[in-house]
């Protein structure tokens, strides 16, 4: 059976934001505005608080290097010359290889004037501790621990947190001279819990049989809520596009017209290969479930039910939060949450689980990711949790920026080998 | 001088399951040297440090992708194995996220029946690390209690202190045997003492080791005369290692690594809250390279060279270690910067002996011209 399909309307939208923000981001040195550097999914909303800032944010950034080769592989080529090579993270090494060679994708590396970066990773700190020092600026380090707790952190992780991110807005005033205000951090917040609740209303809806939408789509579409989720249009772009999901769930309007079987694929993709998503397409299948995608723009509660579900309000405080602390508790909560399937294997065990039975998955492919830690982090265990239960999976190793790991034909050997066990055939 | 130490080395499960006939009392395996060990002690369990088979294994592959670093992989197959059946809990500080990921399979497919995980932050010296680190260890305490039917009154953790720092004095005077030149411990016996007080009980440990410490200066084999190296970085446990690096021309005279000198080298204040201090201890030690700030950490190894008369760094690291992939560059500049040679050599399983054998000749043949 062929369903409709249609483009997706707020694609453009989504292309724009990205435009936007990085336009912003190479103009902000003239145009007299800081820069702020730290992870993808830093705190951005807590810098709100003083102001107008551009963000330079490490992952994209580094994955946007990443899709252009030879400036990729100049920033590597740059890292190894310095010593830093096979073992280290590939984004540490494109963003950090980006700055060493002064380029980027759109011109020169945008100097950072501070860095605020909430460590969740062993090798983060070290990452803004080679920028703090080759550029001589200020650094605020705060911490997302892994506390061995699955389902939900504890409550003193979350406050552990909160209570650096008290410090951090000292920091903030300090370095800047701005006085902080707290209306703008209560609106930021308040907007950056809207975009992520909105995209994981998004990804629920992606349980509908067609799939809405295709993984390679909604690897673009939950960049703005990563990057700039406290930006009120930011928010309108969500709705807009929750209400276009869920038009076409309504009206049966599929990803790919094709769909006859669905499959999740964890964790980042090799993104100079986003190919094999459409080699997989060729026989009726769509990855329909990501935790990662999921995860990182969403807000996320692992019920104790197992299901995993959009989280409707915050845990534990007022929403929209009223003061500065219970701001900050909820950025603390949800910077925990982010990253929680990542960091803790029975986390990451449950919502794969999760997501191959309530997202109607019938397999599961896992990237060992060799240039991220993090995301390569209980993919094996969850695979082998999976085949236990039954599931048809498939694991191929590469690198998300790294070309030089790619192997295409044995990638291309192992889906026509999964697509034979799930009993495909190219249509 | 090291048999006994060696011994136990070799035969640490035997050992481990004749001290729980002898004793009583319960085993619990330790996955990272940030477990405050004397917590265990005052409890009346035996630490001991979950260690590989230095053999190649596949048992781990189904769980544990093969870029995270052979070392916890090792661990996890030891434990999917059987080889620590007799473990009655096992216990994690956080520390890198390879170890880490162990731990969690470890959970979840070795029944072992107490597993505990106590939060380690990154972060070391902000307020807030205190505080947390604090609740974890007060955490680590309750669960400790329940598990053990011991209460962990102050009497009890001071009696696993003063375990501990004894332990932790007799190392120093061990270690200054080392600082002579020649030394009167070579680095092969060193690292077989420190490797084996990981994995038995310190009362037993002291004993041997302060009879070691006295019969020392009269030793009729001292090592002889020779360029007097470091070895820094990641994990090893290999005391092929040092010897063949010895057996070389050298004399390893200190290290700077988790399974050696990071292990003992702070004691645990006589003075104030009981598991304040030991939280201080904890958060004080020299850090390992995933904790945010390394200054410490390179003052201390300048310290160390300096102390100890070091004329070269070996630089090791497991295979695919991450935390020490991005920190021996800087290492070997900040080395470089204040004039110690050092070279680098990546550790997998087992212990590639050729490779090593050629690197260290060349070293000492340069380190040789540098000091004419
Ligand atoms: S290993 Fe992954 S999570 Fe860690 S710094 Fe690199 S990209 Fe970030
Ligand atoms: S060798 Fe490196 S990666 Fe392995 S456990 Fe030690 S610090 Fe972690």
């Amino acid at each position: 059976m062929a369903y409709k399909t249609k483009k997706l309307e707020s694609w453009q939208w989504a292309k724009e934001i990205r435009y936007r923000h990085y336009q912003k981001l190479q103009g902000a040195r003239e145009n007299g505005i800081p820069i702020f550097t730290g992870s993808g999914h830093a705190p951005w909303s807590i810098i709100s608080g003083i102001g107008d800032f551009a963000a330079l944010c490490g992952e994209p950034w580094s994955a946007s290097v990443g899709y252009f080769p030879e400036l990729a592989q100049e920033c590597s080529e740059a890292m190894e010359a310095k010593g830093w090579g096979r073992d280290v993270c590939g984004y540490l090494k494109q963003y950090v290889g980006s700055m060493l060679i002064d380029k980027g994708p759109w011109g020169p590396f945008p100097r950072p004037d501070y860095i605020f970066q909430s460590v969740d990773c062993d090798l983060e700190s070290s990452w803004y501790n080679m920028v703090a020092q080759h550029l001589d600026i200020p650094l605020f380090y705060t911490e997302i621990l892994h506390d061995g707790h699955p389902r939900t952190p504890k409550d003193a992780t979350v406050q552990y947190l909160a209570d650096h991110y008290a410090r951090a807005v000292e920091w903030l005033q300090e370095v800047t001279g701005k006085e902080y205000n707290d209306q703008a951090l209560l609106d930021a917040m308040t907007l950056t819990w809207e975009s992520r609740k909105l995209w994981s209303e998004i990804c629920e809806m992606q349980k509908a049989v067609p799939a809405p939408l295709d993984m390679k789509s909604m690897y673009t579409l939950y960049l703005p809520a990563e990057i700039e989720p406290h930006n009120p249009e930011v928010v309108d772009f969500y709705k807009s596009l929750r209400d276009e999901v869920r038009h076409r769930v309504d009206k049966n309007i599929a990803a790919v017209g094709n769909e006859r079987c669905r499959v999740l694929h964890d964790d980042i993709p090799p993104w100079h290969a986003l190919h094999l998503f459409r080699l997989m397409e060729e026989y009726g299948v769509v990855v329909s479930a990501s935790a990662y995608v999921f995860g990182l723009s969403g807000v996320w509660e692992e019920g104790e039910d197992g299901v995993y579900r959009a989280q409707v309000t915050p845990p534990k405080i007022n929403y929209p939060p009223r003061t500065r602390e219970e701001a900050l508790w909820l950025q603390a909560w949800m910077d925990i949450s982010v990253v929680r399937p990542m960091t803790n294997v029975q986390s990451a065990i449950s919502v794969w689980r999760s997501l191959i039975r309530d997202w109607n998955c019938q397999g599961a492919i896992f990237h060992i990711n060799r240039g991220c830690i993090l995301t390569s982090y209980g993919v094996m265990q969850g695979r082998k949790a999976l085949k236990d239960d039954g599931v048809t999976t498939m694991i191929y190793e590469s690198s998300h920026v790294d070309k030089r790991e790619w192997n295409e034909t044995e990638v291309r050997d192992r889906i026509e080998a999964f697509m034979e066990s799930l009993g495909l055939k190219p249509l | 001088m090291i048999e006994a130490f060696q011994d136990i080395i070799n035969g640490r499960h035997d050992y481990a399951r004749s001290w729980k006939e002898r004793t009583g009392g319960k085993v619990a395996g330790c996955f990272c040297t940030y477990v405050p060990e004397e917590m265990l002690a005052a409890a009346g369990v035996l630490p001991v440090r979950v260690l590989g088979s230095l053999r190649p294994q596949e048992l781990a592959e189904a769980h544990i992708p093969t870029m995270y670093c052979p070392y916890s992989r090792d661990c996890l197959a030891e434990g999917l194995s059987g080889t620590y059946d007799y473990l009655d809990g096992v216990v994690m500080a956080k520390a890198c996220m390879h170890l880490q990921q162990a731990y969690e399979c470890w959970v979840l497919d070795v029944p072992t029946g107490y597993y505990h995980f106590i939060t380690m932050p990154w972060i070391l010296e902000d307020p807030e690390s205190r505080a947390y680190f604090l609740s974890e260890l007060l955490d680590f305490k309750e669960t400790l209690e329940a598990w053990t039917g011991v209460p962990l009154t102050d009497e009890a953790l001071d009696r696993g202190i003063d375990l501990y720092n004894s332990h932790r004095r007799l190392m120093h005077r061990l270690y200054e045997l080392r600082r002579p030149d020649p030394p009167l411990v070579s680095g092969t016996e060193a690292a077989a003492i420190v490797l084996s007080s990981m994995l038995c009980d310190k009362a037993e440990h002291n004993e041997l080791l302060a009879a070691a410490i006295e019969r020392a200066p009269g030793r009729p084999d001292p090592p002889n005369p020779a360029p007097r190296l470091m070895i820094a970085g990641g994990e090893n446990y290999d005391l092929e290692l040092p010897l063949l690096v010895e057996s070389l021309g050298a004399n390893v005279v200190i290290e700077e690594q988790c399974m050696g000198s990071r292990y003992f080298w702070n004691e645990v204040s006589e003075e104030g809250d009981r598991l304040g201090a030991i939280a201080d201890r904890y958060l004080t030690r020299p850090p390992c390279p995933t904790k945010t700030n390394q200054q410490p950490r390179y003052q201390h190894i300048l310290d160390l060279v300096r102390d100890y008369g070091v004329q070269g760094v070996l630089l090791v690291q497991q295979k695919f270690c991450s935390p020490h992939a991005v920190d021996i560059p800087d290492l070997t500049r900040f080395l470089a910067d204040h004039g110690i040679p050092s070279y680098f050599f990546e550790l997998d399983v087992t212990l590639a002996r050729g490779q090593l054998r050629t690197r260290t000749e060349a070293f000492l043949e340069t380190l040789d011209l540098e000091l004419v």
